[in-house]
């Protein structure tokens, strides 16, 4: 069957990757996300894209898009592949010394997307069925930024699980959640309590009154932790604010540009539980390595937006490698690239 | 041979197996009665397809179902599409159902690595679970547990095969030896070179199977043994009792795998023995040539596996079905591994071991579903 989407692209799902076995498993962990999300784009009629963009490609690898495997037969949404190769890697600072520079990644996916919505997430999450429904009704509202709590899992979700008894296992198997503000480990009152505001928030959702829009006047109320692995926006606010800054260091760009967002001016919308991401745990130790990113300076920069009105925008007309052509494969959808090249 | 059966295998690799099957169905003149089931997954290589379709213009029939062609077949089935996974030996169970559909009277499993020898019979042996009565020697052990690599010559000597309960290892034994009459449903056939042992097995001694002693028998109604899918054979009707387990599931931390087959034999032999069909083992060897393993991963996978095993198997053996055919008393059996794994308390018992345990009687009863939808 010809999945090609014919109607607009509701949301593009933006991930950076390589296939490096970055954390361990990394194959495996991919493989769960994207048959989880594929199953359930076509539980729920979702007519969305998943662009993976591999950065900087081993080249004594397969790409990813060899590794993985497919469905023999989606009915909604494409996967795009888009590479950006080891030449153009080379061209920025640190490239030595960080072989992913996962946020210059998401900027060349988002860049290319063709979602109403853009959402920049990571290749090793599970989305809760609630989350999945919410943002792909219709209802999402280009003057918001949408974010969400990370709940950690315990053990690998069994790939060879249904989709349903994905989510069932996720659900049952959480052992820390990454909340606005704080990390808490679900100990089993917490785990209780937790539940029972779930329960509320179901209910509450169901009597359509979902999570409600804030208007951000302090950094503090930004809810950043974790927010690399969910930040959906409107993709003409993701292009105004010419998507993440181009920073070659590690850690807290993510956060930077929920302020960024929040700078624009665009209303923070936190979506609790049940609507919620889980992430298979891994090894982080590769980190330790890579540069971090100074912290201090942009703190200044944001609170400076937020209180004088200019939005923060750090990048240039050429943000997301807008001026490079790069090499795609379409695994799913139309235009489907042949898989014995 | 009047009887209909096929052999079912996965695979994905590019077939090179399909060559001697052949010929030795064209040796025992039964290519009218046979059908090859090749099931390929998301991995198999395209030339699979082209090599089933060479092979299937000599006299064999051999259907190798595209993903489409599989998803296609198990949509008419129900619920059973969402719980046969990809990429996964599970994929066996849609060669079983296809079997089925196929009016199959029995079905011979294989795995791809698995070659039959020439100038024995193969199938005539495994048709030993369509005949209406067979009269054999049964072995009765006083453990209840016997150890099907006694029929071998293996170096080093003192093996068991793969999923044979730890505790019933190296116990000193009666065995008693009786002629004894009655239909058979399972046949399981051994393997020369590379023995089915687990991967513990593996690590400590490389087993290598020599030689055969030329010698089947039947396993008393005491009597119990690990069975595989290596080299199987199972009349239509016991079909229904042999859902292979998904797996991949943590357990008490472990992630477990390797032993759907294993956990399938012995569900299958509680239903068989109930209705009062027997088991038999012996002929036909088939030459095992292993494909690589990495024997520690091995382990890892199929530790928790093993811990299972250790508990389930006696419960198993003392076990009390109702239900008057496979199907019944196997929805039966589903019913108490519900009740029964809330009573277990090894250290393998978690909540995870019970979850996996409700999960997997749910997708037997599925599976009851899909047999029924195909009928026997």
């Amino acid at each position: 069957m010809d999945c090609s989407p014919v109607e607009p692209v509701h949301i593009s799902f933006v991930v950076g990757a390589r296939n490096d076995n970055y954390g361990g498993d990394l194959l495996y962990r991919m493989q769960v996300f994207s048959d989880t999300l594929l199953a359930q784009w076509d539980r729920l009629g979702l007519n969305a894209e998943l662009i993976v963009v591999e950065w900087n490609p081993p080249l004594d690898r397969r790409r990813l898009w060899q590794e993985l495997s497919w469905p023999p037969r989606q009915q909604h949404g494409r996967v795009r592949f888009i590479e950006v190769p080891e030449e153009i890697h080379r061209r920025f600072p640190n490239a030595d010394r960080m072989p992913h520079f996962e946020y210059l990644a998401k900027n060349a996916g988002i860049r290319r997307a063709d979602g109403e919505f853009i959402l920049a997430t990571n290749p090793d999450l599970v989305f809760s069925e609630e989350l999945m429904r919410f943002i792909s009704r219709g209802g999402l509202s280009d003057e918001c930024f949408y974010r969400t709590n990370r709940y950690d899992l315990a053990c690998p979700v069994p790939i060879q699980l249904s989709l349903e008894e994905k989510l069932t296992f996720c659900q049952r198997n959480t052992f820390r959640v990454h909340r606005h503000q704080k990390t808490v480990k679900l100990y089993l009152h917490r785990r209780m309590i937790d539940w029972i505001k779930g329960m509320k928030n179901r209910l509450m959702n169901g009597l359509g009154q979902g999570p409600r829009e804030e208007k951000i006047t302090n950094m503090d109320d930004v809810h950043t932790y974790a927010s690399g692995d969910f930040l959906l926006i409107a993709k003409d606010a993701w292009f105004e604010l010419h998507g993440y800054p181009d920073i070659f260091t590690h850690s807290h760009i993510d956060s930077i540009m929920c302020w960024a967002a929040a700078s624009l001016p665009l209303k923070q919308v936190v979506m609790n539980r049940p609507m919620c991401i889980y992430h298979q745990e891994h090894d982080r130790s590769a980190h330790d390595e890579r540069p971090l990113t100074e912290f201090r300076p942009w703190k200044e920069r944001v609170q400076e937006a937020l209180s004088s009105g200019n939005p923060l925008i750090y990048n240039d007309e050429d943000w997301g490698l807008a001026g490079e052509e790069l090499e795609e494969h379409v695994l799913i959808g139309s235009n489907k690239t042949n898989e014995n090249e | 041979m009047k009887n209909k059966f096929a052999v079912v295998v996965t695979t994905i690799g590019e077939g090179a197996f399909l060559q001697r099957y052949i010929e030795q169905i064209e040796e025992e003149h039964v290519s009218g009665d046979a059908t090859i089931i090749v099931i390929p997954d998301r991995k198999t290589p395209s030339t699979l397809f082209a090599n089933c379709r060479s092979a299937g213009q000599r006299s064999v029939r051999v259907l190798c179902p595209t993903l489409e062609e599989q998803e296609d077949f198990l949509g008419r089935l129900g619920k059973i599409k969402d719980i046969i996974p990809y990429d996964s030996d599970n994929r066996r169970n849609v060669g079983y159902l296809m079997a089925l559909e196929e009016g199959c009277d029995f079905i011979i499993s294989i795995d791809d690595d698995n070659h039959c020898v020439s100038g024995q019979p193969y199938f005539g042996e495994h048709a030993v679970v369509v005949r209406e009565d067979m009269e054999g020697e049964a072995v009765h052990c006083s453990n209840g547990w016997y150890n099907i690599c006694e029929l071998m010559e293996t170096d080093p000597p003192g093996i068991y095969p793969r999923g044979f309960p730890y505790h019933a290892r190296h116990v000193r034994q009666e065995q008693d030896l009786k002629v004894e009459r009655g239909p058979v449903h399972i046949n399981e056939g051994l393997w020369l070179q590379d023995p089915d042992v687990d991967a513990i097995t593996w690590l400590a001694c490389r087993p290598q199977a020599k030689g055969f002693h030329h010698r089947s028998l039947l396993l008393g109604g005491d009597t119990w043994t690990a069975i595989n899918t290596q080299n199987t054979a199972l009349a239509r009707q016991a079909v229904a009792a042999f859902y292979f387990l998904r797996m991949g599931y943590p357990v008490a931390g472990l992630r477990i795998d390797r032993y759907g087959d294993i956990f399938a034999g012995y569900f299958c032999q509680a239903c068989a023995r109930h209705l009062a069909y027997g088991v038999r083992v012996g002929t036909p060897v088939a030459r095992h040539a292993r494909n690589a393993h990495d024997y520690l991963r091995d382990l890892r996978e199929e530790l928790g596996c093993i811990l299972l095993v250790e508990e389930l198997s006696e419960w198993l053996r003392e076990l009390s079905l109702q239900g008057s055919t496979y199907q019944e008393a196997y929805l039966c059996l589903a019913d108490m591994i519900d009740e029964a794994v809330e009573d277990f308390s090894g250290v393998i018992w978690d909540q995870q071991a019970r979850d996996y345990f409700h999960l997997i009687t749910g997708h037997m009863r599925t599976w009851i579903r899909a047999v029924d939808t195909i009928g026997l």
